[in-house]
C-alpha cells in the first residue's frame, strides 16, 4: 500500500521558504509526476517524503499515517538519485544487494534476490562490475535495482532521465512504465520536462515557487489548465495568450476583441462578464485559412520553422508573437500576409490575474 | 630533455649524497684519531658489525613502537576522527580546527621545549600540576614513561597534518552516497563501515606512506627532549646514528645505519605505493 497525502506541507531553509504550503494527495499504485521549473522545489518536495529532509510545517502521511518524523528507512519507500548515487567500491551485486545485506540476511538469498533483480533489468553480465564500467543507461538501471530489491511501497525518482541522451531517455520512459506495472508500487517521479510528464503520469503535480499550480491527469491538464502557468507550461508551442477584452454577449455566443483587433465569438461561458480578459489560444487550435474561407486573424509571418510534416509560424500581434502549428510544410518568408482560422472551441479565457475562467459544464 | 634539470636536481640532492653515504658506510671514517684523516675501505665490516649490534636491533625496535603507536595509530586514528567531527558546523569548530593545527607548523625543538615544561619533573612542572588537583604525586614523566610520552609529544604534532588529509579525503566522497545509504537503512556505524573507510582506503595509504616515512626520520623532537634515553628507551634510529657519528665520531658505523634505514624505507615506501595502485 502506498496512498501519499501532503496537508500543507511546508519547509524553510534558515528563514527562507521554498515550500509554501503543498496539498497533494496521490492514491496508491499511480504513477505522479511533479514538473515544474528548475527551482520551483521538486526535489526538497520529494526528499521530505524520503525522509532526508525535515519537513518545517504541515502532515506527510503514508496510507494515513503521519510519517513526519519517521526515519528514512522505517518509511517503507526508495528513491532513485539523479545522479544515481551508486557505491563507487562496490560491484553491482553488491550495490543492488546493500540494503539487505545490512539487515544481515543470510548469503544465498541476497544472491538469489540479487540475481531475479538483475535479470528483470537485463543487469546479470554485469553483476561482478563496478559501476565505473558501467554505461549511463546501466548505471541507472543499478540505481533501479537497489530501490527495488527492498520492495518498497513507494519508489521516488529525481529526474532519472536527464543524464542520458535522447535515444535512451525514449527507451527508459518505456522500462519505466513496465517497472510500474510489474512492481504495482506507487511511483513519485520528478522532472523538468513536461514532455516525460505527459507520457509517463497518471497524475501531474505542477509545481511553480513551491506551490501546487494544479493537479490532474496529463489531458485534463492540456485541456483545462486552471491559470496561465499551467496553460503555457504544459504543451509545446506554448499556448498562445493574448490580451482581449470581453466585447459583448449576446445570448449563446460571448464577442472577444483581442487588443490586435482580431473579433473572435466563443460559445457562452457562466459568470463571463464584459471587461479585460486573457485570451489562450494553443498553436495547434489555429489553421492556415484559404482565401475564400473565414478566418478570425489577419497579420503577417515573422518567421516560421519548417519541420518537414508541419510548420510552425511565428506570427505579428502587437506585443510579443504568436504561434501557430499548422500541419504540412509551407514556406512562409517573414512578412507574408496570412490569415489564421481559430477552433472556438478550443479557447481558453483567464482574467487578469491569470485564473482560467471556465463554465462548470465544460 | 625536459626532464634534464629535475635530472640533474635528483642528482645533486638525492643520488650523490646517498651514494656519498654509501661509500662513507664503506670505510671507517671516524672524527677522531688516525681514521679522521685517512678513511680506510674496509668493505661490509661496518653491515656486519651492525647485524651483531644490539644496540641497533633494540632502536629498530623502538622505532617501530614508535611509528606504530605514534603515526599508524594515534595520528591517523585521532587525526580521522577530528576530521570528521570538525566536518559539522558549530560554534567553536574554528577554535578547535586552530587548537589542532597549530602544533603542526610549530618547529620540532620548539614543540620539544614546550612539552619539556610540561612534562618536566618535580611539583613545577605542568603536568605534575595539573594531575595534583586529582591526587596524583608529581611523576618524572620522561623517566619511568619515556616512550609513551614522546608518543603522546608527536601524536599531538601530527593530528593536524592527517585531519587535513582525512579531510580532503572524505569531502571526495559525496553527501549523496550517504543519503542513498540511509535509504538503504545503514546506520552511521553501518555507513562509516561500508562507505567512508573503503572509500578512504586510498587516502589513508598515501597519509601512511607519508607519515611512516617522515615519524622513521623524526630527530630534532625526540633529541630535544630525551636524547634517547634514559638508557637509551627514546633511542629511535635516527637518534642512534647521530649518537654513533657525533657521540662516538663513527661516521662510517653511522652511515651504514643510514643506509640500511634508507633501504627499510625504501621498502616500506614501496609496498605503499603498490597498496595505492597509483603511479609515482
Ligand atoms: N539545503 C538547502 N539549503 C538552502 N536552500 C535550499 C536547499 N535545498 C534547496 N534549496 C533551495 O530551495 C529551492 C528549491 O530547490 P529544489 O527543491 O532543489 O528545486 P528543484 O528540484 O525544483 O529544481 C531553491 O531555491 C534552492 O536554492
Ligand atoms: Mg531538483
Amino acid at each position: 500500500m502506498g496512498t501519499i497525502v501532503l496537508n500543507q506541507v511546508r519547509k524553510s531553509f534558515g528563514g527562507h521558504e521554498v515550500i509554501k504550503g503543498a496539498d497533494i494527495r496521490i492514491e496508491d499504485g499511480q504513477f505522479a509526476v511533479f514538473v515544474g521549473p528548475s527551482g520551483c522545489g521538486k526535489s526538497t518536495l520529494l526528499r521530505m517524503i524520503a525522509g532526508l529532509e525535515d519537513i518545517s510545517g504541515g502532515e506527510f502521511l503514508l496510507d494515513g499515517k503521519v510519517m513526519n518524523d519517521v526515519s528514512p528507512e522505517q518509511r517503507n519507500i526508495a528513491m532513485v538519485f539523479q545522479s544515481y548515487a551508486l557505491y563507487p567500491h562496490m560491484t553491482v551485486a553488491e550495490n543492488i544487494g546493500f540494503s539487505l545485506d545490512l539487515k544481515k540476511t543470510p548469503k544465498a538469498e541476497i544472491k538469489r534476490r540479487v540475481g531475479e533483480i538483475a535479470e528483470r533489468l537485463q543487469l546479470t553480465p554485469y553483476l561482478n562490475r563496478k559501476p565505473s564500467a558501467l554505461s549511463g543507461g546501466q548505471r541507472q538501471r543499478v540505481a533501479i535495482g537497489r530501490a527495488i530489491i527492498k520492495e518498497p511501497s513507494v519508489i521516488l525518482f529525481d529526474e532519472p532521465l536527464s543524464n542520458l541522451d535522447a535515444a535512451l531517455r525514449v527507451q527508459m520512459r518505456a522500462e519505466l512504465q513496465e517497472l510500474h506495472r510489474s512492481t504495482g508500487a506507487t511511483i513519485i517521479y520528478v522532472t523538468h520536462d513536461q514532455v516525460e510528464a505527459m507520457t509517463l503520469a497518471d497524475q501531474i503535480v505542477v509545481l511553480k515557487d513551491g506551490q501546487v499550480m494544479q493537479t490532474n491527469d496529463p489531458i485534463g491538464l492540456y485541456k483545462e489548465p486552471e491559470n496561465t502557468f499551467v496553460a503555457q507550461f504544459i504543451g509545446s508551442p506554448k499556448m498562445n495568450l493574448f490580451p482581449a477584452k470581453v466585447e459583448s454577449v449576446a445570448g449563446d455566443v460571448v464577442r472577444i476583441r483581442t487588443d490586435a483587433g482580431w473579433p473572435i465569438d466563443l460559445p457562452a461561458i457562466e459568470g463571463l462578464r464584459a471587461g479585460p480578459v486573457q485570451l489562450g489560444i494553443r498553436p495547434e487550435s489555429l489553421t492556415l485559412a484559404a482565401p475564400h474561407e473565414p478566418a478570425e486573424i489577419e497579420t503577417r509571418t515573422v518567421l516560421s520553422e519548417r519541420l518537414g510534416m508541419e510548420t510552425y509560424i511565428s506570427f505579428e500581434t502587437g506585443g510579443e508573437p504568436g504561434i501557430a502549428r499548422v500541419p504540412g510544410d509551407h514556406s512562409l518568408p517573414s512578412g507574408t500576409p496570412i490569415r489564421l482560422a481559430v477552433d472556438p472551441s478550443a479557447c481558453h479565457i483567464f482574467d487578469n490575474d491569470g485564473r482560467a475562467i471556465r463554465s462548470q459544464s465544460a | 630533455m625536459l626532464v634534464l634539470p629535475s635530472a640533474i636536481l635528483l642528482f645533486a640532492f638525492v643520488l650523490y649524497p646517498s651514494g656519498v653515504a654509501i661509500y662513507t658506510s664503506m670505510t671507517n671514517l671516524s672524527l677522531t684519531g688516525p681514521a679522521a684523516l685517512n678513511p680506510r675501505f674496509i668493505g661490509f665490516d661496518n653491515y656486519t658489525k651492525l647485524f651483531s649490534d644490539h644496540t641497533f636491533w633494540r632502536s629498530l625496535v623502538i622505532t617501530f613502537w614508535f611509528v606504530l603507536f605514534s603515526a599508524i595509530i594515534g595520528q591517523l586514528v585521532l587525526g580521522l576522527l577530528s576530521a570528521i567531527l570538525l566536518k559539522r558546523q558549530f560554534a567553536l569548530r574554528p577554535f578547535f580546527n586552530a587548537i589542532i593545527l597549530m602544533p603542526n607548523a610549530v618547529p620540532g625543538v620548539v614543540a620539544a621545549l614546550m612539552w619539556s615544561s610540561m612534562l618536566a619533573s618535580g611539583e613545577y612542572g605542568t603536568l605534575n600540576k595539573i594531575v595534583a588537583w586529582f591526587g596524583v604525586d608529581p611523576q618524572r614523566w620522561l623517566v619511568t614513561f619515556p616512550l609513551s610520552m614522546i608518543i603522546v609529544v608527536n601524536i599531538w604534532r601530527g593530528i593536524g597534518f592527517a585531519m587535513i588529509l582525512m579531510n580532503s579525503g572524505l569531502s571526495a566522497i559525496s553527501e549523496e552516497l550517504y543519503e542513498a545509504a540511509r535509504m538503504d537503512g545503514a546506520t552511521t556505524w553501518q555507513a562509516f563501515r561500508k562507505i567512508t573507510l573503503p572509500l578512504l582506503v586510498p587516502t589513508i595509504f598515501l597519509y601512511l606512506l607519508v607519515s611512516t616515512v617522515t615519524t622513521i626520520a623524526i630527530f630534532a623532537l625526540i633529541y630535544a627532549l630525551t636524547r634517547g634515553g634514559p638508557a637509551g628507551a627514546t633511542e629511535i634510529v635516527g637518534i642512534y646514528i647521530y649518537n654513533q657519528s657525533f657521540g662516538s665520531y663513527q661516521l662510517g658505523y653511522g652511515s651504514a645505519i643510514a643506509v640500511v634505514l634508507l633501504i627499510f624505507s625504501l621498502i616500506i615506501g614501496t609496498f605503499y605505493v603498490r597498496a595505492l595502485k597509483v603511479e609515482v
